[in-house]
């Protein structure tokens, strides 16, 4: 499933035009990076949790050859899904 | 800043006053939900460009400890919800991540002296780039960690002469040491950077340091006074400067301070080794690397790669694919019956021999999950026997392979309907020696008792009693079918052989109700070999199965028939067995998968 489709569905279900789907998509999307950056969480309820996380300087290593790279400290977004999505995506089939 | 926006706040804070686009946010936020959801189960995929991607990624099942009450359990195979920030949204969250930068060789030029290793041209480029990558990361932190090794940077700084006195002092071979003393001037670079120079020197010095006590208090050998000949000239030196430190440096006991000392002038050999004058240098380096060469496995050891696959043995042991019934594969089940002896591994093979050819022989030695009690058995083993079935496992598999030959057959249980003739080597019985037949009566009775057969125990093997005895079962809140042949047969695809010893009581295997009495038949063999037996009751169950949901109108009935094909066509009517049939086409589809599955 991509965006557009994901407009679509919200058009279909809420009953708005799919430019009006569109912008208030983009609207929370953009609401959702915007309180990400600026350090905070944002909880959609039944979706799951946005946040950000420092992720300290490392080393690692280069996967393709094995080098050790010193990883500089960088800003994560991580996600946890809400319990009931969770548990509703168990219905998924692989494959189909 | 690290406050919690609720999908509520966040459309206030879009819209502000304008309270019907606010409803209409938060309208969108409320559908979205369900949108990704569906998408989910949909596609196991949602891409939102811009933004980022969800994405399910299947788990495998594993074994874990319930925390409270200690029991093992196997955690089932679970799909995760991943999210992936899409590029736009990292680079708004932070902007300038900055780059990894290389730190050294790759590993495997340890082995390798650099002279061949390295083009002269190459290495002359790369080593500048790698002393200026390593000073801000790992010498800076070094020295933060560890402040008692502050002082080593002097050390590494100090006259030759005081050098070689430390090493002496420091109980090194007086040779060493002296040897250390002819060497250093050789070895002395003119370096660009003297700041970096020392920075790397004590990295290396850190090093060498701790291998050099490790050799010391490892191999008495190189307690010798006189210090063997140099077999490897100079190459454990350039090895561990780039890389080692990485690993062993934050390890460094302040102890080793003095013993640090001893190595000090190695630092300064690995940089001129790869300019120009390195085929003067590396020879008299020789005396230097002495105590090291001993050594020169040990860091191998102790780098972290080494370290982490600690953790592997369990997760080789926890292949196990689990799935909706008949909807993608049988199951090749691995459970642990739920016994109470430590010899309870039960090694599933491939169901039909065709497909044994396919399937590698994946294992699982884990506690059933949804057990049913079992009177007798609920106090359900020691801690140890974990360890005792991982570690086994081969050697148990290897034996039940032998067990397998052993037509198993029985006497005290009630046989399952036998078509004639299909008793697989009926000659085996007679084959038992009259004593032996008693005593297999008197441990027949006893694991009816204890409802739990051990399939590694070659005597009862030998002595024909079934795998499980058939017996008397009081349906439980929670109970299935499936989890009750999970419980008792190992494998759950089983479960048509309760519901085909059950008829009279279950006519719909969906609804079993609580405190409701079932017969869990007996299973002849091992739940990885199947008796003929077996197979034509489970396949029964499958018919009658078939029947069931033909009579519900589902639409999925010509599953139930694959079942059937899978374990005896045979019971299928003239009108099901017809080639033509789409339950042979899906069996063919299925055996398809499934090869396809176990090749991978």
């Amino acid at each position: 499933m991509n965006k557009s489709e994901i407009v679509d569905a919200l058009a279909r279900r809420l009953g708005y035009s799919k430019a009006e789907s569109k912008r208030l998509l983009d609207a929370h999307l953009d609401a959702i990076a915007h309180e990400l950056a600026i350090g905070n969480r944002v909880v959609i309820r039944g979706l799951g949790t946005f946040d950000s996380r420092e992720v300290p300087a490392h080393r690692g290593r280069r996967p393709g050859d094995g080098r050790m790279l010193e990883v500089p400290a960088r800003r994560q977004v991580t996600f946890r899904a809400a319990e009931g999505l969770r548990d509703a995506v168990q219905a998924w089939e692989p494959g189909t | 800043m690290n406050e919690r926006i609720f999908d509520s706040r966040l459309a206030e804070r879009i819209a502000g006053d304008d309270t019907a686009r606010r409803d209409r946010l938060k309208a969108v936020a409320r559908m979205l939900v369900g949108v990704v959801r569906d998408g989910l189960v949909r596609d196991g995929i949602v891409r939102v460009h811009g933004f980022g991607t969800f994405q399910l990624r299947p788990t495998k099942p594993r074994r874990g400890i319930n925390p409270h009450t200690g029991e093992r359990i196997l955690i089932p195979a679970r799909h995760r919800v991943i999210f992936r920030p899409a590029k736009a949204l990292r680079e708004r969250v932070d902007p300038d991540p900055g780059l990894a930068v290389p730190l050294a060789e790759p590993r495997p030029s340890r082995e390798v002296s650099p002279a061949s290793d390295v083009p002269p041209g190459e290495g002359a480029r790369e080593r500048p780039a790698v002393a200026a990558a390593i000073p801000q990361a790992v010498v800076s932190t070094n020295v933060e960690r560890a402040p008692a090794s502050a002082p080593l940077v002097e050390s590494g700084a100090r006259p030759v002469a005081d050098v070689g006195r430390d090493t002496g002092a420091s109980g090194e071979p007086p040779a060493a040491g002296a040897a250390a003393n002819e060497s250093t001037p050789a070895g002395e670079p003119e370096p660009p950077d003297e700041g970096a120079r020392r920075r790397t020197a004590l990295v290396a010095l850190l090093l060498l340091a701790f291998v050099a006590v490790l050799a010391w208090l490892l191999w008495p050998a190189a307690r010798e006074p006189v210090p063997p000949v140099a077999e490897e000239p100079a190459t454990p030196v350039t090895a561990p400067e780039g890389t080692e430190p990485v690993t062993e440096a934050p390890t460094d006991p302040d102890s080793l301070a003095p013993a640090i000392a001893a190595t000090p002038v190695e630092p300064s050999a690995p940089e001129p080794e790869t300019t120009p004058p390195a085929s003067e240098v590396a020879p008299v380096d020789i005396p230097l690397v002495e105590a090291p060469p001993a050594v020169a496995t040990p860091p191998l050891e102790i780098s972290p790669v080494e370290i982490s696959p600690a953790e592997i043995p369990s997760a080789e042991i926890a292949p196990v694919e689990l799935s909706g019934p008949l909807t993608e594969s049988y199951p090749l089940i691995f459970a642990e019956a739920p016994a109470v002896d430590a010899a309870d591994v039960v090694v599933l093979e491939p169901l039909q021999a065709t497909l044994a050819a396919l399937a590698p022989a994946v294992t699982e030695g884990a506690p059933a999950p949804a057990t049913p009690p079992i009177a007798g058995t609920d106090a359900p083993a020691v801690a140890g026997e974990w360890s005792a079935d991982l570690w086994g496992l081969d050697e148990r598999v290897a034996a039940l392979g032998a067990d397998l030959d052993v037509p198993v057959t029985v006497e005290t249980a009630p046989v399952a309907p036998v078509p004639s003739g299909a008793d697989p080597l009926p000659g085996a019985r007679e084959a038992v020696p009259p004593d032996t037949a008693v005593e297999a009566s008197a441990s027949a009775s006893e694991a009816a008792q204890r409802a739990i057969a051990e399939p590694t125990d070659p005597a009862a093997a030998t002595t024909g009693r079934p795998w499980f005895a058939a017996r008397e079962y009081t349906v439980q809140p929670g109970d299935t079918l499936w989890g009750l042949a999970e419980g008792n047969y190992v494998n759950p695809y089983y479960w048509p052989h309760i519901f085909n010893h059950n008829a009279a009581t279950v006519t719909n295997p969906d609804r079993i109700a609580i405190d409701q009495e079932l017969l869990l038949p007996a299973l002849q063999g091992e739940p990885a070999a199947l008796t003929e037996a077996d197979r034509t009751s489970i396949a029964e169950g499958y018919l009658r199965l078939y029947r069931f949901w033909a009579v519900e109108g589902r639409a999925n009935a010509d599953y139930a028939l694959v079942g059937v094909r899978f374990f005896d066509a045979g019971v299928l009517p003239a009108d099901l067995a017809d080639a033509g049939h789409p339950s042979d086409a899906l069996a063919a589809a299925f055996h398809a998968q499934l090869s396809a599955h176990y090749s991978r």
